[in-house]
């Protein structure tokens, strides 16, 4: 440790201003950043400061979405570490190269971007189409605003919208039956040509031919679907401690699935033939992992406590509507887009309003 | 009331509820700059003989406010800049300055406070700054703690042994004001503060208030707003301490002058953190000789959160002090700091598992504890604003320079309590942002309102 730290402190000059490696900056700031902490001091009042910063913040989404990571690999297999591997070194170039070109440090948001990216496609995808979808959230969804902070929509779901576009076939046909107990897959490696032999439809499709599966296999995982979605148990467990630890905001997580619960009761009870159980919405697909994980985005979600209620609303009354009156049959990821969409003005509504309010105040 | 946000920082090194006494100095160091006030206008020579109580100068400024001499000695000016140097010293009964000599200018009692050097003690409770005495006062606010860790003495160190006193202070000060005298004494359970309840029942113009044992609801302007007081032209809301109320007592009803301060001496780098009282112009040399820890660290007069760095510019006690707070200086850098458990750290988001450490403090330092990002959006800064203002909301206004939109987002309520840049977790300075902006927009937007109106008058 001390060997490493007096190697940074070495090799530093190389990368400052006049140095050699000037360009290469960012590279060994985040590098150094990677192993130790800041040695920034504060200047003024405050002199002291709260530990928690942005690198924490950003571990904690990651700590929280392990348990969906161990499930899609006890159900789907080691495979979805591959992608993971492919997700952060293709997304991990893009941002590199956006910190050099604009001198810019590394920032940790991409941390929780390439974790996150695999566990939303099916667990077949092919290893490039993986690459394709993660390059693209990444420049498009976030180093086109201006990098991390500043991005309007999600980046994951900006690249998983983008695949589903461009790479229909592979994206709707990836989905394999999860593993059985008690080894799941645990020592299977699924290629893509593997998987004609054991393909699974997800329970959304099912739903529309009228098959709604049963509550706990989805509830712990027995279901397909994309990567990390299948244990909505696994997700849950990783999402309220994200909550607890207020990275996460209740208030939109809340908004998205009571929304989806009213939303959906009200059309299963006018017409139980043609829609599905409201639990069964809460369970089927994405929802769970797009309002714990993706929809919670501080950056891409408006800023004020009622606006989180609103734009969570929003969200769950798309996915509903998207799902039972679209040709598409999940909705999550393009409800929680045009929610992203939305929240600026949301913002602009209610910030508006409480401004007008503190201005009443004097 | 209506008092929102707000948080407590569990610092280490809380001083001792106990007062010492410092050994008598060989000489005073008296700063002619203090926190508001400028004593710019010397009144004594080089060499100059003077008496315990003499005036040495005053702020021509502020109502000629005086710096009193605190002891008998030896006048040595330009020994040390920036501060009056007093040697040769022998301990006397203060002179009191004659009612004759001084040129009347405000009510006697008020004259009075303003010749002893007392009025330092007042606040203007929505700006902070000294209250004109030619001024009526509508309400006095008066704070029995101090919140901010460890800004100034603990009040129940200061009243448990002058309840009477400070009970006295109260009816002094309020003949002093038109309106009523709220007194802010924490929603605790302890007996000092059922005393002083019992004591302040039978007060027709004296009001207690409770208020949340929480950093900044002793704030005097979080205070004021919360009991509806505003800002009106021509009138004042005195905010003050129990300090200031004994200082009050001590000078209406003994003729007492404003020459020593009890202040607190705490934080993680102080070995014995206590209370000291001092004369005015004790060396900070010797305040501080032997009770900090060997290594580097700041000094800062003040809490942690508003105070200022003591630098070459201070070397004594000076009339405003109230605290020194003391940081270690971050000595080592940690590994993988960012997946650690986080026993040894509280945090106001529960992202460390020292939620589940009973009750503790932590050895702050004055490491900024990670990288400057941008923001996030995390919405702790709205959460802990005491002033219910939006810090993240205006600093990206300020990114814009849209100084018009962040005058309309009511940026002048800020307190300037600091939490808000405390606990951003993309370290971004938004006190000092938010303060600068309502600097710009008094010099850019308000300074021409005024023009515009004479020339459409004219």
């Amino acid at each position: 440790m001390k060997l490493l730290e007096t190697l940074f402190d070495r090799t530093r000059p190389l990368f400052e201003k006049g140095g050699r490696w000037n360009r290469l900056r960012p590279l060994a700031q985040g590098a150094e950043a990677f192993f130790f902490g800041s040695n920034e001091q504060t200047h003024a009042a405050p002199h002291a400061r709260d530990p928690l910063d942005s690198k924490r913040f950003m571990m904690m989404v990651i700590i929280a979405l392990s348990p969906a990571l161990f499930a899609s690999i006890y159900f789907f297999g080691w495979r979805v570490l591959a992608m993971m591997g492919v997700s952060y070194i293709a997304g991990g170039i893009v941002e590199v190269a956006f910190a050099i070109i604009r001198k810019k440090d590394i920032h940790e948001g991409f941390f929780v971007t390439g974790f996150l990216f695999p566990l939303v496609v099916p667990p077949t995808t092919p290893l490039w189409i993986v690459a394709v979808g993660v390059v693209f959230g990444v420049l498009v969804g976030k180093e086109v605003f201006g990098g991390t902070g500043r991005n309007l929509f999600n980046p994951v779901l900006v690249g998983r919208a983008f695949l589903a576009v461009a790479y229909p076939r592979p994206l709707a046909s990836g989905f394999v039956i999860p593993g059985q107990w008690p080894w799941g897959r645990l020592t299977q490696y699924i290629a893509p040509t593997d998987v004609d032999a054991i393909s699974g439809a997800t329970p959304l499709v099912l739903g529309r031919q009228g098959e709604y599966g049963n509550l706990i296999d989805m509830l712990l995982g027995g279901i397909s679907g994309s990567a990390g979605e299948t244990s909505a148990l696994a997700i849950l467990i990783g999402g309220v401690f994200l909550c607890l630890v207020r990275v996460a905001n209740y208030r939109t997580v809340a908004g998205i699935l009571g929304s989806v619960l009213v939303f959906s009761t009200i059309l299963h009870l006018a017409d139980p033939a043609r829609f599905g159980p409201p639990l069964w919405h809460l369970f089927a697909g994405g929802l769970f992992l797009g309002a714990f994980f993706m929809a919670t985005d501080p950056v891409t979600s408006p800023a004020t406590d009622i606006g989180k209620w609103v734009y969570g609303m929003l969200i769950g009354t798309l996915v509903v509507l998207i799902r039972n009156f679209s040709g598409w049959v999940e909705g999550v990821m393009f409800a929680i887009l045009l929610g992203n969409l939305a929240s600026p003005l949301i913002d602009e509504i209610f910030i508006g309003m409480r401004i007008r309010r503190l201005q009443r105040e004097g | 009331m209506k008092l929102r946000g707000g948080y407590n920082i569990r610092l280490a090194g809380r001083p001792a509820g106990r007062i010492d006494a410092l050994a008598e100095p060989a000489l005073l160091l008296l700063p002619q700059r203090t926190r508001r006030l400028r004593f710019n206008q010397v009144l004594v020579e080089n060499g100059q003989d003077v008496r315990c109580g003499d005036v040495l100068a005053v702020d021509s400024d502020h109502f000629g406010l005086p710096l009193l001499s605190p002891r008998d000695g030896t006048v040595r000016l330009r020994a040390h800049r920036g501060h009056i140097t007093l040697e040769g010293l022998t301990v006397a009964p203060p002179q009191v300055p004659s009612a004759e000599v001084s040129d009347r200018s405000y009510d006697p009692q008020r004259q009075l406070l303003v010749d002893l050097g007392v009025w330092s003690y007042l606040f203007d409770a929505h700006s902070a700054a000294i209250p004109d005495p030619a001024q009526p006062a509508t309400a006095a606010i008066v704070a029995t703690t101090h919140l901010e860790p460890f800004a100034g003495p603990r009040g129940n160190l200061q009243l448990v042994k002058s309840l009477e006193d400070f009970l006295r202070g109260l009816d002094l000060l309020a003949s002093l004001v038109e309106g009523t005298v709220y007194v802010a004494v924490p929603r605790t359970g302890g007996q000092l503060t059922a005393r002083l309840r019992q004591g302040l029942a039978s007060k027709p113009r004296i009001e207690p208030i409770a208020i949340p044992l929480r950093y900044p609801m002793d704030h005097f302007n979080v205070l004021a707003r919360a009991l509806g007081l505003s800002p009106c032209r021509g009138r004042t809301v005195w905010g003050l301490r129990t300090e200031g109320v004994l200082a009050i007592d001590q000078a209406l009803t003994r003729r007492q002058p404003l020459l020593e301060r009890v202040v607190s001496l705490g934080g993680s780098g102080v070995v014995e953190p206590v209370h000291l009282r001092a004369p005015l112009g004790y060396p900070l040399d010797g305040l501080l000789a032997g009770r900090l820890a060997e290594q580097p660290l700041r000094i800062i007069d003040g809490g942690i959160l508003n105070g200022d760095p003591v630098g070459e510019r201070q070397l004594g006690l000076s009339v405003e002090s109230t605290g020194f707070t003391v940081l270690l200086e971050p000595t080592r850098r940690e590994l993988f700091g960012f997946i650690r458990t986080g026993l040894d750290r509280i945090s106001y988001s529960n992202c460390f598992l020292s939620v589940f450490r009973p009750r503790y403090a932590e050895p702050l330092t004055t490491a900024l504890r990670g990288e400057h990002r941008p923001c996030i959006g995390c919405g702790f800064c709205e959460e802990l604003c005491p002033a219910g203002i939006m810090p993240h909301w205006i600093h990206k206004l300020a990114y814009q320079d849209a100084l018009e939109e962040i005058d309309r987002s009511g940026s002048h309520k800020c307190v300037a309590c600091g939490l808000c840049s405390y606990v951003c977790p993309s370290k971004l300075d938004l006190r000092r942002e938010i303060l600068e902006a309502n600097e710009a927009i008094r010099r850019d937007l308000h300074v021409a309102e005024p023009a515009e109106t004479e020339e459409v008058a004219g």
